[in-house]
């Protein structure tokens, strides 16, 4: 009885209408629906969600308490917020240098970037490939900032000191990553020169992907100039790399501490190239205060977001 | 050296003249001058300049061989003839009665009347502590020999005498239809058979390593004992006393046959002064030169005796005896026939080195085999070895039977280069070698000498130190960058320097033609290193003015390849497998196998790879009562593999209920781990910083509860312990709880311990007449001296000079128990004031390559590290060997006269995690600290680390009893502990990290904005303070630095 039943309900399903659902169940369904599409992308997300989301969470929660990574948290409320906004001069500082190397190595090297793709696409294919890699390979790996370690080595024999000793403009070597004149400008040039990074490349490989016929429709259209047809055809057809790139770049904008590093040792001198990367670096790593470099981090986080959405809108406006 | 005697005369006049006008001419003031600089000469660089004095065996041999040879009865000199017998310990030893005991500081001096006046060469027998005595140490005797106060040549400032280590084990002799068995995958016990394959006797481990002789008396096996995983594990190996002569020889191995000294008519005084360890003496033979027989006599000589029918096959790795605790058999897995070999199991079955490894590779390192021939006759000796070394070269040995060497030719037995393994006979220029031995038993000996390369390398040698003298001279003239557009007249003012480079020029080429002739005509690597520099002499002789400035840098890394070439050439590495004693004109052995055997070799190694896990071997894991204990290490890969054959070999035997589970990490692994529950029991290397770090948040121990920690820190008179460690390494582990005068805890025990020290170079020093300083005041008299010829001085400007400097005028770095920075109270900013001044007023370089600096004299004076810079000079300046030293910081001369040389210490620890303490693992834990930081157990890692990397591999270990048993000299063992005794830490409080920075920004302030030093270091008081009270607040535990007693 109770098995024709059963056997009844499956064979003719009342039908079910979207609205008589609520939305979590209309998901649920849906969810058992495609439940072969959910298992396979379920690995992906597992580890996504350990890795990725997970941390970001943790660390949002961390950023309330006192937590020295080996006795159990304690709670703390939004005291260490107060505390880097109201009473961390040097975060202050940080978050200045942070803007100024975002501004640099954003923006800037962002155009530079794209410029310098478009120039080079002109170029005969083969000397195009070894001037992209010449332009790409700076950023290929960090330790390449060694050269400019050598360069401006505060040792008399570094070349900077020994050119200018030999030249007598000076008399005792400069210590140009110790000093906090130099320190700053140097690291900004640096920061360029290795800025040229995928965002690069991905702007050579979609200015290659522009339909050739798109530009003699335009030329039918009225161009007159080359800037018009960078600006009509080319961009707008590059939309996406161009997100890819903003993203790209703002990233390793925020996240410009290991050249810092590197050229001006940890921390550097007065904190004159401190980022909110180092800050993080110095209270995760050094101090032992996990809560606090929590906050900053999640302060970090809500930067780079905001500063994603812009980019976003103004990517919009390209080509209009 | 006629001329620069006449060149001394000369100098001398002059300055009498000099000294005489001043008088004439009355100036006080340059009177005064002159006698501080007549006083300058001291001991320190005295002893340089007599070494820069000293004639060179070849240049005394010019100036002696015109006297007639010694050609009377021996000479024996002995306790009887002691020139101050009241002074001397005469004692018996060793079976021998009336021996003199030669301490390892200070000199024993002889007297001996010679009747004839003429050349003599000279034998000692001596004798060395055993084992079982504990001041006996695992370096080699050195002694200085003098004759009438002088040392006669060069070469016998560092005479060599080697000690008999011997392995420990017991021995079996088979009977009549015993036999073993040869080693196979399923015959791993220590089992003798029957002639029908039936066990007759198995050895009990205790009974192991056990060495079974055939009944002719040679080994067929040994027996070796077996690690958890049935590895073999060596022999322990011990000092066994002999008495052994010691023939007058060169101990740089340039120069083959015995020494001779000149001895006149009339009453002489022979002296040995120590440099290295104690030995006795029982007499110094003056007698006839010798010299040896060529091949040919000898072959004449035994030319009635029959050929030899029998042979016998030697094992290499069943050595009798070596000349240092570090060669030892070892297991090579990359030849399939060496033997015997198994494809996974380590099995001992060679003895040497490969390419790089310093083991019997080491002049006038030995290795000594016995064995017993059936039947006299004439022999050859075959061997299979390897020599990966000294490619487009030879690697040589000298072989010694029974205690002699035979023949001339016997001093050079030459192993040519391969990549793989070779077999051949010894031989002497193609001609294999026979030699006569009588039946019964006989040692044959093969020891480490540069054989034909001696002369090429002395001389090399030789041009370099002038070459580097020169290259001194143009630096003082010209500075460290000469410009090419300048005149700077070297013609007038180093006439004799640019005539030599001329003629050295010559000799280095003279040289490599030498060695084109070796490699057959063919030009090499080594050829080119040494053309290069004659090339460049000969352009800066020929046309001084130009091309001394253009060139100057270059020679200068010219120079280092030369010396760098020269120190590898002296890095002998030979591995041999086994040895056959054969009549003459057999096959040779087989160097490899063919490839059907390899093949099968390298798929059972595959095969094995899967079911015999060879990384956790070693501990005795999962066995009833053996617990385990994690220890993790953040040393590299070679040190771990020494570390961990050290437990195996010593731990393992004394405390066989812990077995020990070493981890390689990096130091990044501890936080997640520990935070995981994960972590280690026991975790080496951890800095004090770190340390505290961890202590203040309850992540380790406090030891000083547990049992075996009083006998560490303080010794114990009952059982003979003493203190492990110097007082001040306990400083920055000890904290007070609560407040000062709370109760103290000590969270770590030290590992390592460094330092600074300052670092001279002699011939520079010697030259300039200067004294090395022993304060800051006589630091700073000879700083214009140096500065005003183009030198520079070297110093770092971190916290551990700053607090030295605080430490010296009195002060301490933290003040309220540790709750405040010292920043504001005026001893602190004096000592900083003081730092700044060095590199504001007298422009220190604040950025400098101190070893290459240091190496070209153009730093010849720098504070540094003492072992990571004495292992970088001993590698990076081998031309340099014995032109530098080290002494301790200078002292700050206080307002009582007394001169306070404190310096601050870096240290080390290891740590025992709280995680252990829930495991129940920590007192475990604790006994293998206290094991692994003994001063035995920390010499012997020393000495393996200095096997394994050579004389850089020293080792800072911080327990003060291991220094004497590493290499160290005398001079330099005494400068260590003069620094030691001055040693202060520095107490570490949580927050620390703060401090470090703050006197950097402080530093770089008054560097580059002309800041006012005190006032820029006082700034960040509050800031660092601020942070201090920051942590008390946030950490529950409060550390304090507890109160002076």
């Amino acid at each position: 009885m109770s098995e024709n039943a059963v056997g009844k309900t499956q064979k003719a399903p009342k039908p079910v209408a979207r609205k008589e659902m609520t939305k979590w169940q209309w998901t649920w369904k849906e969810m058992k629906r495609n439940y072969a599409a959910y298992l396979m992308c379920a690995p992906y997300f597992l580890i996504f969600f350990t890795f990725t989301v997970l941390p970001v969470i943790l660390s949002v929660f961390f950023s309330f308490t006192v937590f020295n990574m080996i006795e159990p948290p304690k709670w703390y409320g939004l005291g260490n917020y107060m505390r880097l906004f109201l009473d961390d001069e040097i975060f202050i500082q940080a978050i200045m240098n942070t803007l100024v190397f975002a501004v640099m190595t954003g923006p800037v090297s962002y155009l530079l970037s794209l410029f310098t793709a478009w120039f080079i696409n002109e170029l005969p294919p083969k000397i195009r490939a070894v001037v992209t890699l010449i332009f790409y390979a700076p950023s290929l790996s960090t330790g390449m900032t060694f050269i400019w370690k050598i360069l401006f080595d505060g040792d008399s024999y570094g070349y900077a000191n020994s050119i200018l000793m030999r030249l007598d403009i000076i008399q005792a070597p400069i210590q140009f990553f110790q000093n906090e004149t130099y320190v700053m400008p140097l690291c900004i040039v640096v920061a360029l020169w290795t800025s040229l990074g995928v965002s690069f490349l991905s702007f050579i490989g979609g200015l290659q992907t522009v339909p050739k016929d798109q530009f003699e429709a335009a030329a039918v259209d009225g161009i007159k100039n080359r800037w018009q047809e960078l600006w009509y055809v080319t961009l707008p057809n590059m939309k996406q790399q161009m997100l890819f790139g903003a993203v790209m770049a703002i990233t390793q904008s925020f996240n410009f501490g290991t050249v810092v590093n590197d050229l001006a040792g940890f921390p550097s001198v007065n904190y004159c190239a401190h980022t909110i990367m180092h800050h993080l670096q110095d209270y995760g790593g050094q101090r032992f205060e996990v809560g606090y470099s929590s906050a900053i981090a999640v302060v970090l986080f809500i930067m780079m977001i905001g500063s994603n959405m812009l980019v976003n809108k103004i990517l919009n406006k390209v080509g209009q | 050296m006629e001329n620069s005697k006449l060149k001394r005369v000369v100098a001398l006049v002059l300055s009498a003249i000099m000294v005489f006008c001043l008088f004439v001419t009355a100036n006080p003031a340059s009177l005064v001058a002159a006698s501080a600089a007549a006083e300058k000469d001291t001991s320190t660089t005295d002893e340089a300049l007599e070494i820069l004095d000293d004639d060179k065996w070849l240049e005394y041999k010019a100036k002696n061989s015109k006297y007639p040879n010694y050609k009377g009865e021996n000479i024996v000199i002995d306790s009887d003839d002691l020139a101050s017998p009241e002074k001397v310990e005469v004692v018996e030893y060793d079976g021998k009665q009336n021996v003199v005991f030669v301490p390892d500081t200070g000199s024993v001096s002889w007297k001996v009347n010679i009747t004839e006046s003429g050349l003599y060469a000279m034998d000692i027998l001596y004798n060395y502590l055993g084992s079982d005595d504990t001041r006996a140490k695992a370096t080699d005797i050195e002694r200085t020999l003098r004759i009438d106060d002088e040392v006669p040549y060069t070469e016998l400032r560092n005479l060599v005498f080697t000690k008999k280590w011997v392995d420990q084990l017991n021995k079996y002799v088979l009977k009549d239809g015993e036999m073993v068995k040869e080693k196979s995958n399923k015959n791993l016990s220590a089992t003798i058979y029957d002639a029908n394959g039936n066990a007759v006797k198995t050895f009990a481990d205790e009974e192991l390593p056990m060495a079974v002789y055939d009944a002719n008396g040679n080994i067929v096996t040994i027996f070796y004992e077996k690690d958890g995983a049935d590895n073999e594990r060596r022999p322990v190996k011990v000092l066994e006393p002999e008495w052994t002569e010691y023939t007058l020889n060169d101990p740089t191995g340039n120069y083959s046959g015995e020494f001779y000294i000149y001895l006149e008519q009339g009453e002489h005084v022979i002296t040995l002064e120590a440099q290295k360890e104690y030995m006795y003496v029982a007499s110094i033979t003056l007698r006839a030169r010798e010299s040896l027989m060529s091949y040919e006599e000898y072959k004449n000589m035994y030319k009635d005796k029959p050929k030899a029918t029998t042979s016998v096959r030697l094992e290499a790795e069943y050595f009798t005896s070596t000349s240092s605790r570090t060669i030892y058999g070892q297991n090579d897995r990359s030849s399939a026939i060496t033997s015997p070999q198994h494809p996974s199991y380590s099995w001992i079955n060679d003895v040497g080195g490969r390419n790089g490894s310093y083991n019997w590779a080491s002049i006038g390192q030995w290795i000594e085999w016995t064995f017993t021939v059936p039947e006299s006759g004439m022999y050859v000796i075959s061997t299979r070895f390897l020599q990966d070394a000294l490619e487009g070269l030879y690697v040589s040995r000298r072989i010694y039977i029974d205690g002699e060497v035979p023949f001339e030719e016997a001093n050079n037995l030459q192993f040519l280069f391969d990549k793989s393994w070779q077999g051949d006979t010894l031989n002497a220029g193609g001609e294999d070698l026979e030699f006569y031995f009588e039946k019964g038993e006989h040692t044959f000996r093969l020891e480490v000498n540069y054989g034909g390369l001696g002369d090429m390398v002395a001389e090399l040698r030789d041009c370099v130190t002038r070459i580097n003298a020169i290259y001194v001279k143009i630096l003082t003239i010209s500075g460290s960058s000469p410009d090419p557009y300048m005149d700077y007249f070297y013609y007038q003012r180093m006439p004799e320097e640019i005539q030599e480079m001329g003629q050295l020029a010559k000799r280095l080429t003279a040289v490599s033609e030498q060695m084109k002739a070796i490699s057959g005509g063919e030009s090499s690597s080594s050829t080119a290193t040494v053309e290069n520099v004659a090339r460049v002499l000969e352009k800066m002789s020929k046309d001084s003015e130009r091309q001394i400035a253009k060139n100057f840098a270059q020679l200068k890394s010219y120079i280092g390849n030369l010396g760098t070439w020269i120190n590898n050439i002296g890095q002998q590495a030979l591995i041999v497998d086994y040895f056959e004693i054969k009549p003459a004109g057999g096959e040779d052995p087989k160097g490899e196998g063919n490839f059907f055997v390899n093949a099968w070799y390298e798929i059972c190694m595959f095969w094995y790879s899967f079911i015999r896990d060879n990384s956790s071997y070693g501990s005795a894991e999962g066995q009833e009562g053996v617990t385990t204990v994690d220890v993790w290490t953040t040393v590299s890969r070679e040190y771990t593999q020494i570390i961990r054959t050290i437990i195996d070999q010593d731990f393992a035997k004394e405390y066989p209920n812990i077995a020990i589970n070493l981890k390689l990490v990096t130091m990044g692994t501890l936080l997640p781990a520990t935070l995981s529950g994960v972590g280690p029991d026991v975790m080496m290397d951890v800095t004090s910083s770190d340390c505290i770090n961890y202590a203040v948040r309850g992540a380790v121990l406090d030891l000083s509860k547990y049992e075996g920690f009083n006998e560490m820190r303080y010794g114990n008179p009952e059982t003979g312990v003493e203190a492990y460690f110097h007082e001040s390494s306990w400083t920055p582990f000890t904290v007070a709880l609560d407040s000062s005068e709370g109760e103290q805890a000590v969270f770590g025990i030290p590992e390592k311990q460094s330092f600074n020290v300052m670092f001279y170079r002699k011939d520079i020093f010697a030259d300039l007449g200067l004294k090395v300083p022993n304060t800051w005041d006589e630091f700073n008299a000879i700083m214009p001296i140096l500065v005003s010829q183009n030198y520079d001085i070297g110093m770092s400007h971190d916290i551990g000079v700053f607090n030295t400097f605080v430490y010296q005028h009195g002060g301490e770095l933290y003040t309220n128990g540790g709750t405040t920075i010292s920043f504001d109270e005026d001893v602190t900013l004096d000592a900083f004031t003081e730092l700044c001044k060095f590199f504001t007023t007298y422009n220190f370089p604040l950025k400098f390559d101190a070893a290459n600096r240091f190496r070209s004299g153009e730093m010849p004076m720098f504070i540094g590290d003492y072992i990571t810079y004495y292992n970088q000079f001993t590698v990076f300046a081998p031309e340099l060997k014995g032109l530098w030293g080290f002494t301790t910081v200078p002292g700050t001369v206080q307002e009582d006269g007394t001169v306070n040389k404190s310096i601050v210490t870096t240290m080390n620890s290891i740590v025992i995690m709280m995680d252990a303490a829930d495991r129940g693992k920590d007192q475990l834990g604790f006994n293998f600290i206290k094991w692994w930081m003994s001063g035995d157990i920390q010499g012997q890692y020393a000495n393996e680390l200095v096997a394994l990397l050579g004389p850089a591999g020293k080792y800072a270990t911080a327990n003060i009893h291991a220094f004497g048993d590493m290499s160290w000299t005398a001079n330099e063992l005494a400068e260590i502990e003069n620094q030691f005794a001055n040693l202060k830490g520095v107490p570490e409080m949580p927050g620390s990290y703060i401090i470090a920075r703050n006197i950097e920004f402080a530093f770089l302030d008054v560097y580059n904005n002309d800041a006012v030093p005190s006032e820029a270091l006082q700034d960040y008081t509050n800031t660092i303070n601020a942070e201090f009270t920051r942590k008390r607040e946030e950490l529950d535990r409060k550390f304090f630095i507890p109160a002076k007693k």
